[in-house]
């Protein structure tokens, strides 16, 4: 009990130190469609509600191999580790709108005053973000990165 | 009221007691009796004496030795601690205020410390709000239908559409890699398992009921003060890492959650309310009628959106979109060109989710992975904005409740009979609608005693289990149907009523052929233990098949059933019709006829009917 109470408060302490991408720990070479682990059918699972998350209480994951928190940075800049949400941010740049993109835009601080902007900035550049099936993670978030700097409203946003 | 008449008997002591060490005790005493002392320990507050136990089964949660049956112990060791260990406010903040609020002059004994982790993470979640999150049934697993409820807090700049980063606190069992199947299932049902909270962020519970097993989430928000957050989220602090049995029936996720409220809010106790089992719909339903829900957000399903999209679609686009779905040129097909833009984008857009949701667990085939982004970047292309009307369905905890009673009179073997009829728990398939799935029915412990005419009182039937699934098939999905049923029940046998214990079972495939209908055929199996038949034990393989419709406030279903016992060649069949009425939410009659036949080589074939008028309570 002891170690684990150790491991959880090490764990916390490490997470201000959030993963760069590109890390050896953390391969932001997620794919679109990446596809899901974890059983189908939960027929009998059901009666255990056995949970993914982590027991000790900071915002971590355990999932991807990658990060230990919710958040990455980028550049020095503390944003969601969109490699969690490929498909469902995808999804939402291509159309336009959707709760990854704002999860996005609000982890970057992007003001409500320009979440429109961003939104449509990402929605018209759907072809840069995501040029093939192929597109990695870090290739999305560092287009973004780009396209944010290249506009003068949101480039502010990427510091 | 307790709380002050111990306040007062505080404010009392400390001011006739000389003795400081004396006046601790006798506070401690009280104070140790307090319901928010009682849940902060997990201890059952309807428990006394050398019943007292806690719910925590985790020695590092207790300071003293037997802090776990002993509350007033354990407020003893936790005031001594605090007087001379820094790291005791940071372990456990909740116990730490509490008793710096109750007992007078701890504080000055007691040096503030400056708790970073636990500081850090308070700030980090910022919660402003807590909102009770209920997963619904998935589909065709009734075992789901309990549903599953887990929190989420909210912080203070959440907008909506951005709950994504929030925070979701969950309890559940920890399992151990490998089990697989009925142990997995039979170890959770048992508490073969502990139980912890863990923490994840909300779209990672969003992708894992929401898209992994498509099931739908109720998000009722709870209008705890800031005062009862803070308690609450300062006690959750002191149950990281800290394990609990885990029991599906009763000490489940839910029960826990009820706890964490009867800490927020003392007086509330919530969690007396499941003396025996706590089923997650049932412990939305307490939260409500407590009234701690301002509001509710309906979270469809990745599946609940994609049948909306389809339903939106001509039978023309459904074909190109299913087709589509297969095979991208499809776009340059003449049928396809001709559309409207806005028809062109609902195919994409049906056809993008259709592969999406076919291949969740697939990976990154090829081609689907192709084609999935030729759809989607399509769907950019074309800039029709699409929006998909699903309209809420009836609150699952504002359905009828979970527990009935049923009086019925009628008539068998040309026989007049009352009987009366008790259910455990659920919903079977023609129990009122509103806030249930259509086609899904489980039931547990249901009884039925029969009183004939002339004076005989009869079992007429024991139900441990009884479950329907159904299923539609379409061109587009293909899920099979099936059911379950373990009973004691009176079968004709010979020349009498012979009471039997069976267990049977079957699937197959529904359709729907009309909109709120399913038409249904299974192959079923049956083993019953049965002393009149020539082997006690009789395996019959059979067949049924049935019709299913639901009006707004009835339901018919007529189905036919018939097998054959392998031994002694014994065949029976069945034919029903049955139609219910809703009066109220919790109130309603249904009419039953059932037309039997045995037949058997040995004996003389018999033929009866069984008619019956029920009405039926929910409570």
């Amino acid at each position: 009990m002891k170690k684990l109470l150790i491991a959880s408060t090490l764990l916390i302490s490490t997470s201000a130190l959030a993963d760069a991408p590109g890390s050896q720990t953390c391969g932001w070479g997620n794919m679109l469609f990446a596809g899901q682990s974890g059983t189908p059918s939960h027929v009998l699972a059901a009666t255990t509600n056995n949970s993914t998350g982590n027991n000790t209480f900071g915002m971590t994951f355990g999932t991807n191999g990658c990060s230990t928190k919710g958040t990455l940075t980028y550049g020095g800049k503390e944003m969601i580790d969109v490699s969690m949400i490929m498909d469902e941010f995808s999804e939402d740049v291509a159309r336009g709108d959707g709760e990854a993109l704002t999860a996005v835009a609000v982890s970057l601080g992007v003001s409500e005053a320009d979440r429109e902007l961003f939104k449509s900035t990402l929605h018209n550049n759907f072809n840069t973000l995501f040029p093939s099936e192929e597109a990695t993670t870090e290739h999305v978030v560092s287009s973004m990165f780009s396209l944010m700097k290249s506009d003068e409203n949101l480039a502010k946003y990427t510091v | 009221m307790k709380v002050k008449a111990v306040l007062l008997s505080i404010a009392f002591f400390i001011f006739i007691s000389p003795n400081a060490d004396s006046q601790d005790y006798v506070n401690s005493a009280q104070l140790a009796k307090t319901e928010q002392w009682r849940a902060l320990l997990h201890i059952n507050m309807q428990t006394e004496g050398s019943a007292l136990e806690s719910y925590v089964d985790d020695a590092n949660f207790f300071l003293a030795s037997d802090g776990n049956t002993n509350p007033e112990n354990e407020l003893l060791a936790t005031i001594a601690a605090l007087k001379v260990q820094d790291d005791i406010q940071c372990k456990f903040p909740a116990r730490t205020s509490f008793l710096l609020e109750n007992i007078e002059g701890l504080a000055k004994e007691v040096v503030p410390f400056h708790c970073q982790e636990y500081k850090d993470w308070r700030k980090k979640l910022n919660t402003s709000k807590v909102v009770l999150v209920f997963a619904s049934a998935q589909l065709n697993s009734p075992s789901s239908m309990y549903g599953h409820t887990f929190l989420r807090f909210d912080p203070d700049n959440v907008e909506q559409g951005s709950t994504y980063l929030s925070y979701a606190l969950n309890f559940g069992a920890s399992v151990t890699e490998g089990d697989a199947g009925f142990l997995y299932a039979a170890k959770g049902l048992t508490g073969g398992y502990p139980g912890h909270f863990s923490a994840n962020p909300y779209f990672e519970k969003i992708k894992e009921y929401n898209r992994l097993e498509n099931r739908d989430l109720w998000e009722y928000e709870l209008n705890l003060t800031q005062t009862e957050i803070d308690t609450m989220l300062a006690h959750v602090w002191e149950l990281q890492g800290i394990n609990f049995e885990y029991f599906f029936f009763d000490e489940n996720c839910s029960f826990r959650l009820l706890e964490l409220l009867d800490v927020a809010r003392p007086g509330l106790y919530l969690a007396k309310n499941f003396p025996v089992t706590a089923m997650p719909l049932d412990t939305v339903r307490v939260v409500q009628e407590g009234d701690l829900i301002t509001q509710t957000q309906y979270r469809p399903s990745i599946l609940t959106e994609l049948k909306a999209q389809l339903a939106m679609l001509s039978d023309e686009e459904s074909e190109l979109a299913l087709a589509l779905s297969q095979d991208i040129e499809v776009l340059n097909s003449e049928s396809f060109i001709k559309l409207s833009k806005v028809q062109q984008q609902s195919v994409v857009d049906s056809a993008y989710r259709y592969l999406r949701y076919q291949n969740t667990f697939n990976g990154r085939p090829k081609e689907t992975t192709r084609r999935s982004f030729l759809l989607l970047r399509r769907l950019n292309e074309n800039k029709t904005k699409l929006v998909i009307p699903i309209e809420q369905p009836g609150r699952p905890d504002l359905g009828h409740k979970t527990a009935m009673v049923g009086f019925s009179l009628g008539q068998n073997l040309d026989k007049s009979f009352a009987e009366i009829k008790y259910r455990g728990s659920y919903h079977d398939l023609l129990d009122p609608m509103s806030g249930y799935y259509t086609g899904m029915s489980l039931n547990m412990v249901n009884l039925m005693v029969r009183l004939y005419d002339g004076g005989d009182v009869k079992l007429e039937k024991a139900e441990l289990l009884d479950i329907v699934s159904l299923s539609a098939r379409n061109d587009y999905f293909s899920p099979w149907s099936w059911k379950a049923n373990i009973s004691v029940e009176q079968q004709w046998t010979m020349d009498k009523e012979v009471l039997v214990t069976q267990g049977s079972g079957g699937g197959g495939v529904s359709y729907q052929p009309l909109e709120n209908s399913y038409v249904f055929l299974l192959a079923t199996g049956r083993l019953e233990f049965n002393r009149k038949l020539d082997t006690y034990a009789s395996v019959a393989p059979g067949l049924q098949a049935g019709f299913l419709y639901y009006w707004p406030i009835s339901t018919l279903l007529v189905d036919a059933e018939h097998y054959q016992f392998l031994f002694d060649q014994t065949q029976r069949s069945r034919v029903s019709i049955e139609q219910s009425v809703e009066l109220g939410i919790n109130d309603s009659i249904r009419f039953s006829a059932n037309f039997h036949r045995v037949e058997s080589n040995t004996h003389e074939n018999k033929s009866f009917q069984e008619f019956k008028l029920e009405y039926r309570h929910y409570f």
